[in-house]
Parts: C-alpha cells; structure tokens; sequence
C-alpha cells in the first residue's frame, strides 16, 4: 500500500515535470521566436516552374507571415505537416511527391528557408522564390 | 529473438495498421496514433518489436521516398521504445502518458542530427525554436490518446495472444 502510493507520487512528481517543460518550450520559443515587424512591407516572390519558365510577384502587404500572404493572394496551395505548412501547389502547378519526387522548395534571399512559409516572417525588401524541386532519390 | 511465422504476420499487420492509422489522420496536425502503437509493439513483443518498427519506417520510405526528412525515422523511434521496454511492468495509465507527451514534446530537439544535415548547424536553432508549436500540440495529443488508449489496448493485443498460445 504505501509502495503503492510512493509510486503514484512519483508519476505525479514525473508528471509535473512535463509540464515544466512543456512551459519552459513555450517560453524558449515567445522568447526566441522571430518577431515580425508591423506595418506594410514590400516583397518579391518569383516562382520556378518544372519547364524552367519563372515568373516574378511584387506583393505590398501587412501580414506578418509568407504563408498567409501567398495564401490570401491565392498563389500557393497547401497543408498542415509536422513540420509546418507544406506547399502543394503553386501559380497552378502541383509538386505531387508521392508520385514524381517532386516539391515545391522555398528560398529566402538566396537561402533555403529554414522554416515553413507559415513561420516565414516578412520583412521590407525580402526577396522569396519557390522552385520546383525534384529529388533525385 | 527471431519471431516465428505468426509473430511476423502480427508484427508486420501491426506495422501496416501504424502506417494506415498516421496516413488516416495526417490531416491532423502533429496528431498521430504511431507513437501509442510503438508503445504496444514493445510491451507486447518486447525486443522483437524493432521488426515490426522497422517494417513501419520500410513503409514510410516505400510511399514518400527516401529522403532527408524521414532519415530521422531511422533512428527517433528508439527514443521512445527503449524506455518503453525497460517500462514494461508498468500499467497504470499515467506513466505512459507521460512518456508519450514527453516524446512529443521533445521531437523536434530529437530531430536536430536532421535540421543540421539540411541546413547546417546554423540554422538548428531557429529551425527547432520555429517548430516548438508544433511540438507542444504532439506532446499533448500524445498525451492524450496514451492515457484513453494504451491501457484497453495493451490488455486487448496480450488477450488475444494468450489465447494463441493456449493449446
């Protein structure tokens, strides 16, 4: 009986445990996050078709976020993944993986973006492009 | 620890049901039922149930390729079946909520080796801090479906394999 319930304090001791941690995750992340800046910015998105053919879009904008901008203008198509929003479609053209090891990568200022278009933050003058990207393996 | 003929056809309709149970509810962010099932597979088959994980992850590369971001499959279930294992005598609810919601928690600091590989260890720490949403909602549905799931599931899956191994 009271192995029983030093047990069952022990759970809950471990139990209390993941909620710190969960609130220390929380607060490296409000703490380290990339806070975007208000107001209205300009930003350039040029697309990369699988022919090759591009095509550049000016957008002047006062969302925080690439994903929201590009959704609310209609370029892009996509859904929710574990590791944030994944584009399937861009200005019309689908990347089906599944099928063609194909996806639509996204770069931010010449660099491949670390964080999902959702988590991009926007800032004046950023220039962004998704390529249509097959995988070789 | 070769599993016979009929542990293999169990482990490896377990492993297809952990896939078809995470394509039926991937339009769930980060709410996933493979971490409960890798959580039965090692209480049930103890440590035979590497096969039927490493099955699931050959499912995973079969369908979506092999590419950089499902190589952290090879290696992150292990954090999660090994403290299973040595969890093994445990079966109140709580603990495996627990185990589970902290393996959610912390799957994208287990997902680091990968963030690096494509991004270089620059960007480890703004990809991980960027992706802490997601994880807090894994850890909480993990905990969640371990503490409704685990425990019927559990006593269900050594049911029906004690009535197997009865003559």
């Amino acid at each position: 009986m009271a192995a029983q319930k030093t047990n069952k304090r022990r759970w809950l001791i471990a139990l209390v445990a993941l909620i710190v941690v969960a609130a220390i995750l929380a607060g490296l992340y409000f703490l380290f996050r990339a806070d975007p800046p208000e107001g209205d910015k300009t930003v350039t998105v040029k697309v990369v078709h699988a022919d090759q053919s591009e095509k550049e879009f000016t957008y002047e904008t006062d969302d925080e976020y690439l994903g929201e901008l590009l959704t609310e203008e209609g370029l892009v198509e996509g859904e929710t993944s574990e590791y944030g929003m994944y584009i399937t479609k861009v200005d019309g053209e689908q990347a089906v993986f599944e099928t063609d090891n194909a996806y639509w990568a996204l770069y931010e200022n010449g660099e491949y973006a670390s964080t999902g278009a959702d988590q991009t933050v926007l800032d004046n003058g950023d220039e962004f492009s998704l390529v249509y990207t097959k995988d070789a393996s | 620890m070769r599993p016979d003929l009929r542990e293999l056809t169990e482990m490896s309709v377990l492993a297809a049901l952990t896939f078809a149970g995470k394509v039926a509810m991937a339009s769930l962010p980060n709410i996933e039922p493979v971490s409960l099932m890798i959580m039965l597979m090692t209480v049930i088959y103890g440590r035979k149930a590497l096969y039927p994980i490493y099955v699931y992850v050959m499912l995973e590369m079969l369908v979506y390729g092999f590419n950089l971001w499902n190589l952290v499959y090879l290696y992150i279930w292990l954090f999660l079946a090994v403290p299973a294992y040595f969890m093994r005598p445990v079966r109140q609810r709580l603990p495996w909520a627990i185990l589970s919601g902290a393996f959610g928690l912390l799957f994208g600091l287990l997902c680091i080796p990968v963030y690096a590989a494509v991004g270089g260890w620059h960007m480890v720490f703004s990809t991980w801090i960027s992706g802490i949403p997601y994880d807090l909602v894994h850890g909480v549905s993990n905990f969640l479906i371990a503490l409704v799931a685990f425990v019927p599931l559990r006593d269900l899956l050594e049911k029906l394999r004690a009535r197997r191994i009865r003559p």
